[in-house]
């Protein structure tokens, strides 16, 4: 394990809500996510979805939505991607509405 | 699951339970002028007990100095309540350690302490009469453990009113928490107005705490919508805080779950896994597996429960287990092409479920357990695990308690020993079986038993105990063939229509019944009358006078009739009855030309 992914796993578990919160995205997404291990993923994504506040934009339910369309848990990645979409953050909510036309499209596909 | 009152998915560490507003923080009571809501430190550290220990009398330092020792034991991490193996080992060692108490205060100092250990321990019996012993020492600490045992204890063992008396007597004497067991036992007895009244009463200094008391109680009293303002107000901040993840999945688990409203559920519930709390975070998975479950995405349902068959507490960790079995069970029932090996696997998994299961989830261990058995050709295999199981659950505090529980399982042995005995035409223990369990599975409706029932083998004792049953459906099915008039006449006492349709029907019934039955002045009852084979002259002179037009036109249209009724219904005041006389056959050219001048 390199020395930043330890580090971003410590900062998850840390006292800091905002640092916990990036530390978990970028963890899930540098890391975790590239590797395949989704659930792992999915567990730090959880551990600190409640420590959000409206400021984080939802962030968290966006990386958790798109883990959701990788395991192919179509309806999961629907409900957090559409918390997503109502981000006052536009990347946020752009990417989550490209995720939700990709989602459905899987969807329908499946 | 709360230590004292057993309910499941309740608050966080510190917080109390909404079944009965304990708190099930690691450890224990009493927790001098801590209330039970409270979320501030609740242990009876070690630190607490030598306090209360070694205050007064220094003749006692040998009863603190074994408590010291005994709480030594405990892994501070865990819940002393979930650490059976140590409470286990520290009544041993109190138990021998009291032959040797150097004089009675001391004694009674042991007393209370391992009155509290036995109450830890499930024990409610040694706990209360050790209370009672405790009771009788110089320490206020240990006064109020004892009095705290003895109320719990009683409570536990449903000694109300011994209860009520201690409680009085614990008020009396300024009990920190003599308020919350009032509360407690108003809930119990479904008093909820006089419960939220006292917690008003109670708790008006600590709003935190009033509102929790008045969640739990409103959820209890299924006052959802009320219940859930509650707890929302509760939920608003600190999510890292056991208590909040603990009030989470509150909400989740008594407010939105019942009502299905699962989303929401889901919504609140990832919102408390970043709580510190290891085991509210791990009842929070639970709670999600339940969630997912219900919305069909069994492989998340799978990952959540996974986590969640690790909780230390049982009840919790069961749940995890059976929702594993069922998403297993989902998955082979819904593909054809499965094994037999695979429902053998399934079989296996759920019986090793059922071995350790918490007492609520037993019934739906067992009646998975039955079906996957047909499906794992291991129905033999079945008679044995229930025997062993049974054995084990009837020994448990709960059997006595947790009557709906212990109903449904009783339900489901009987419906398996019965169609077994059944099979293999094991009369006598079929008589038996039902004759001496009927009153506890009186609303059951069993197919063996129906099917008995219309064998010449099953005899009129068995019939008088069965014809107690409250099943309408099971007495309406058994209505159409039973063939002893006593029988036949105590189905005629019910008054639910199915019931009468089906005597009205068979045969067997006798004018009497056939005659009550009409008087409920009931169409449908009155038609089924007339289509009976073997309609007495008694019986048609009855209908004939029906108040409804169209039994007397059935009537009309037989041609089993005296001259004497066909006259009357030649001259009726309904059009339709005339014309089935006027179209009778039966009838002679007069009478018909009478009915055909009426007709006119």
């Amino acid at each position: 394990m390199k020395e930043n992914e330890t580090k971003l796993r410590e900062l998850v578990i840390g006292d800091n809500a905002s640092e916990a919160i990036d530390a978990a995205v970028s963890l899930c997404t540098a890391y975790l996510s590239a590797r395949g291990e989704l659930e792992e993923a999915e567990f730090f994504l959880l551990s600190v979805l409640g420590l959000q506040s409206i400021s984080h934009g939802f962030i968290v339910e966006l990386s958790l939505g798109e883990i959701y369309l990788d395991m192919k848990e179509y309806p999961r990645a629907k409900r957090f991607l559409e918390v997503a979409l109502t981000s006052s953050q536009e990347l946020v909510s752009k990417r989550a509405s490209e995720l939700l036309e990709q989602s459905e499209k899987a969807n329908s596909e499946a | 699951m709360c230590e004292n009152c057993g309910i499941k998915v309740t608050g966080a560490e510190g917080a109390p339970c909404p079944g009965c507003g304990h708190s099930h923080s690691k450890s224990d009571q009493p927790r001098a002028s801590i209330d039970p809501g409270s979320d501030r430190g609740s242990s009876i550290s070690s630190g607490s007990i030598e306090l209360g220990f070694k205050t007064d009398l220094s003749d006692t330092e040998w009863s603190a100095q074994h408590v010291s020792e005994c709480e030594s034991l405990f892994d501070p991490n865990r819940p002393q309540v979930d650490q059976k193996d140590i409470l286990q080992k520290i009544i041993v060692k109190t138990e021998e350690m009291l032959k040797s108490a150097p004089n009675k205060e001391s004694e009674y100092r042991l007393y209370s302490y391992i009155s509290n250990i036995f109450r830890l321990n499930d024990n409610y019996m040694e706990s209360y009469e050790a209370g009672l012993k405790g009771n009788n020492s110089s320490s206020k600490f240990c006064i109020e453990q004892s009095q705290y045992s003895i109320l719990d204890s009683l409570f536990k063992l449903g000694r109300y009113e011994e209860f009520e008396v201690w409680v009085e007597r614990a008020s009396q004497s300024n009990h920190p928490e003599a308020n919350w067991f009032r509360i407690r036992y108003l809930i119990t007895n479904k008093k909820f107005d006089d419960a939220l009244n006292a917690c008003e009463e109670y708790y008006s200094s600590n709003p935190e705490n009033l509102n929790w008391h008045r969640a739990s109680i409103l959820a209890e009293a299924n006052r959802l919508d009320e219940a859930e303002i509650a707890f929302r107000k509760l939920i608003v901040s600190h999510p890292r805080n056991g208590n909040h993840a603990g009030w989470v999945n509150s909400l989740a688990f008594c407010v939105l779950m019942p009502q299905k409203r699962f989303h929401e559920a889901e919504r609140v519930l990832v919102s408390a896994i970043c709580t510190k709390s290891e085991r509210e975070k791990i009842n929070a998975f639970s709670n999600l597996a339940m969630v997912a479950f219900n919305l069909k995405e069994f492989q998340a349902a799978k990952r959540y429960a996974k986590k969640a068959t690790v909780h230390p507490d049982n009840a919790i960790a069961s749940e995890s287990r059976l929702i594993l079995c069922n998403i297993e069970y989902e998955r082979l029932i819904e593909n054809e092409s499965n094994s037999q090996a695979e429902w053998r696997d399934l079989f296996d998994s759920i019986k090793d479920g059922l071995q350790k299961t918490d007492f609520d989830d037993a019934p739906d261990f067992l009646a998975l357990l039955i079906i996957s058995a047909e499906m794992a050709n291991q129905s033999a295999e079945i008679f044995v695990i229930i025997d062993e199981e049974f054995a084990k659950l009837k020994s448990t505090r709960k059997w006595l308690q947790n009557d709906q529980v212990r109903s449904r399982l009783e339900t489901l042995r009987i419906d398996v020993l019965s169609k077994h005995y059944l099979a293999e035409s094991m009369y006598l223990e079929l008589d038996e079986l039902f004759i001496s369990m009927f009153s506890e599975i009186a609303d059951h409706k069993f197919s063996a038993l129906l099917e008995y029932l219309q064998t010449p083998f099953s005899g009129i004792d068995l019939r008088r105990v069965v014809v107690k049953s409250t099943n309408k459906e099971f007495l309406a099915e058994w209505a159409q063939f039973e063939e002893q008039s006593e029988i036949l006449y105590g189905l005629a006492k019910n008054q639910d229509k199915p019931i009468l349709v089906a005597l009205a029907g068979n045969p067997a019934s006798t004018d009497v019944i056939c005659e009550l039955i009409s008087k409920k002045t009931d169409l449908s009852l009155d038609v089924a009358l007339c289509g009976r084979v073997n309609l007495s002259r008694h019986m048609r002179s009855i209908l004939a006078k029906s108040t409804f037009d169209a039994v007397r036109r059935l009537i009309a249209m037989r041609d089993d009739l005296s001259e004497q009724t066909y006259a009357a219904l030649a001259t009726d005041d309904a059009m339709l009855v005339r014309d089935a006389i006027r179209e009778n056959q039966a009838c002679s050219a007069e009478i018909r030309a009478l009915a055909a001048l009426g007709s006119l």
